[in-house]
């Protein structure tokens, strides 16, 4: 998947599984930041990050691997939707 | 400005965990190692990504309890059982009090009534407070009964609550405690958070990677120091609770919660840090909540952190929710009395990050009179009690 | 024998939230007649701005509301309960019904299917309510949290006034919420434990020190607040002391209160005098 498409998706698992309003998924960029504390952040705490992890397991069929530190994926839709597109190539 | 408020003393402890029926199991299973996790055996757990947990593998059948269908008012049946054959309590029924904390309360009991063969009259016992009742009934108990509804910080504040009760005249005996089952609810519940370990609970441990979850039900009797004769087990020198007010599911990164707690129950107890001599720590094995807890008792500790010994015994019985902070009491009472502090299994490479005087590889001889016990649940819950252990 | 207290306490303020409307002023003058046959009389969900409440169930939002509505209605900044001087005392006999029985259900439909429940299974907990309310608000003080009825929610006032009178805090919150909707058919099999016309409810008292004393004791029959209290509103569980207490408050009652509460066969009574 490119990805646009990826981050396509995750602005629809925002909505079903996050329970963000439709309407703020419609804002979003890719530029636009994950965590809490981040400035203009969508504000994801750690839940919302496990939510997000197992959302993204079962939508893209990847594994994410617990051990690792996957948290500069997580800083921006743009980094998440590269690193999930990454993970798809080829699949 | 904080009193200092009157001990309370504890005349007796009950308790029935997956080491065995009594309180005796229970010890001894601490000091000699034992594990008390295994797979679950009582619900499906197959779909779940772990599916082991310190369940309790034998429930004597109790006199006149034949129909108790609740898992965990049978849990707290007997661990009532234990108790009363230690200690008879002695008072009026209207001056006796029940106050039990738990994260789960009766739900095992939704889930049969929701099953497909369930019975919708099966819910009144999902009430969080059902057990609570069942067991005031049981006892005979027409005082106030409290159910402390703090998730796996609640057997602490019951028995500071219920310790209140006392000082303030309202009962003359307290029976005030933890419980929780395992069921289904709450298995699929820790999975979904993705807290449990699919390895061993190391607590403190540089390799930790979650808790396991574990089912007991710790009960002690309280009344006032005045009207305690006889033999006790030890005295509740002070409770503190207090918020986080950060995050519902995750300890604030900075302990300051658990920290106030700390403090606010040293206060009450009329001591400092300094006056501590063990710590049980709450230390379920999780990343977050071990070196946040690890911090605020090195702040709390000071220069002594070295030397002031820490446990945790969720490695052996597992996170046993609401009862985890009434046995844990029970523990520092025990070790006191005993001269021995049980080690934390699953401890063997502490992290450089939690660096405390870790009882490890072999229980301590030791014979701490003040303990401080710190729990933290759901929702920013932290408590912390002061016991001071019978004199020998 | 007790504790030699010196100071004691007033009630500052309460708000209450119902089915009926926001205040007491909304309660009909009979309860029963105006639910006309209706089990349950709900609450809507709070619209509370923050995208923090995507998440969070109705019980928390309510309870949110239910202290917004104390400090504004009784001009009380923000800025004045957060910290850790304020206590906060939450009471409920059945929120956490809705989503308990939620995540069972989803368990059942969806036994080895996806949709983690990773947000859902906190909100399971009723701490977790109190937590919401606590972290809106900043309050890191001591806490209490009882589950039950109407005694419980006495219980829980008496809290209060101890935490105040041991300098513990100096104000305390106590607040309790009630939601049927969602478990409304299970409470109707249990007609023996609970009144009708169920009413959906928030309410939160603030306590602060004052001249009174209280006398905490179990009465056998319920105080004319209590049948005032359950005629005007129906049944409100844990919520019915704090309404008793606006009722009384909106009457004049001035300092000398007393409030009762029964839950599963025992009654507390918690008397300023």
């Amino acid at each position: 998947m490119e990805p646009k498409e990826v981050f396509d998706e995750l602005k629809t698992i925002l909505v079903t599984r996050l329970k963000f309003d439709p309407r703020r998924a419609v804002d979003l960029t890719p530029e636009t930041t994950l965590p809490k504390g981040i400035e203009s952040s969508i504000g994801l705490d750690s839940l919302d990050f496990i939510e997000l992890s197992i959302a993204i397991e079962e939508r893209f069929g990847i594994a994410m691997d617990e051990s690792a530190d996957l948290a500069p994926h997580f800083t921006s839709f743009d980094t998440l939707s590269r690193f999930i597109a990454s993970r798809t190539a080829g699949a | 400005m904080r009193r200092r408020a009157e001990p309370v003393s504890l005349i007796a402890a009950g308790a029935v965990t997956p080491f065995g029926a009594d309180l005796d199991a229970f010890w001894s299973g601490l000091i000699t190692g034992s594990d008390g996790i295994s797979m679950i055996e009582r619900f499906p757990v197959d779909d779940l990504r772990v599916g082991r947990g310190g369940e309790i593998k034998k429930l004597r059948a109790l006199p006149g309890a034949r129909r108790v269908g609740c898992r965990a008012t049978q849990l707290l049946f007997a661990a009532a059982e234990d108790l009363l054959a230690r200690a008879p309590i002695a008072a009026e029924p209207e001056r006796i009090a029940v106050v039990l904390g738990t994260a789960l309360g009766g739900v095992g009991e939704l889930e049969r009534a929701l099953s497909p063969r369930g019975r919708f009259r099966h819910a009144a016992g999902a009430l969080y407070d059902s057990p609570a009742h069942a067991l005031a009934r049981r006892l005979g108990a027409r005082g106030p009964v409290l159910t402390v509804g703090a998730a796996c910080a609640a057997g602490a504040t019951a028995i500071g609550n219920g310790a209140d009760l006392l000082r303030a005249g309202v009962v003359d005996v307290v029976v005030a405690g933890g419980y929780d089952a395992l069921c289904r609810f709450v298995m699929r519940g820790f999975d979904a958070l993705r807290s449990l370990t699919r390895e061993r609970v190391r607590p403190f441990d540089r390799r930790r990677s979650g808790l396991l979850l574990g089912e007991a039900a710790a009960l002690v009797m309280m009344v006032r120091d005045e009207d305690a004769h006889g033999t006790r087990l030890g005295r509740l020198l002070g409770h503190g609770s207090a918020s986080d007010g950060s995050h519902i599911a995750a300890p604030d990164a900075n302990g300051r919660g658990l920290e106030l707690a700390i403090v606010s129950a040293l206060d009450e107890a009329g001591l400092t840090a300094a006056d501590v001599d063990f710590v049980s720590a709450h230390g379920t094995g999780t990343p977050l909540n071990d070196r946040v807890e690890a911090a605020v008792l090195q702040r709390v500790l000071g220069r002594r952190a070295s030397e002031v010994p820490v446990n945790s015994i969720k490695a052996s019985v597992g996170h046993t929710m609401g009862a985890a902070a009434a046995l844990e009491a029970v523990m520092c009472l025990l070790a006191g009395r005993e001269g021995v502090v049980p080690y934390t299994m699953g401890l063997e490479e502490p992290d450089s990050a939690c660096q405390l005087d870790h009882v490890i590889g072999n229980c301590r001889i030791a014979r701490p009179r003040v303990s401080l016990s710190t729990s933290l649940g759901f929702g920013g819950c932290n408590a912390a009690l002061v016991l001071e252990a019978a004199d020998s | 024998m007790s504790v030699n207290t010196t100071i004691g306490t007033a009630v500052q303020a309460v708000s209450v939230l119902t089915g009926w409307g926001p205040g007491i002023e909304a309660l009909p003058a009979d309860a029963a007649r105006a639910a006309a046959g209706r089990p349950v009389i709900a609450l809507e969900r709070p619209a509370l701005e923050g995208e923090r409440f995507r998440r969070a169930t109705r019980e928390c939002l309510l309870g949110v509301a239910a202290v917004d509505a104390l400090l504004r209605a009784s001009r009380i900044p923000r800025e004045v309960v957060r910290g850790s001087t304020t206590a906060l005392i939450y009471v409920t006999g059945g929120a956490y019904g809705a989503s308990n029985h939620a995540w069972v259900a989803a368990d059942t439909a969806r036994r080895g299917g996806s949709v983690s429940g990773t947000l859902h299974f906190p909100y399971t907990a009723p701490s977790v309510m109190s937590g919401e309310v606590a972290i809106e608000f900043g309050l890191t003080g001591p806490y209490g949290i009882l589950i039950g009825g109407a005694a419980a929610a006495v219980d829980g006032l008496w809290q209060a006034t101890r935490l105040l009178e041991t300098g513990q805090c100096d104000r305390a919150l106590v607040l309790a919420v009630e939601t049927f909707e969602e478990c409304a058919e299970l409470y109707a099999r249990g007609r023996w434990l609970v009144g009708r016309p169920l009413v959906e409810a928030a309410a939160c008292a603030l306590l602060v020190p004052g001249a009174r004393r209280t006398r905490y004791d179990a009465p056998q029959a319920p105080s004319p607040l209590e049948t005032l209290a359950r005629a005007r509103a129906g049944e409100t569980l844990a919520c019915a002391p704090l309404i008793a207490l606006a009722l009384a408050r909106a009457a004049g009652a001035e300092d000398s209160i007393g409030v009762t509460g029964e839950w599963r066969g025992r009654r507390a009574g918690l008397h300023w005098h």
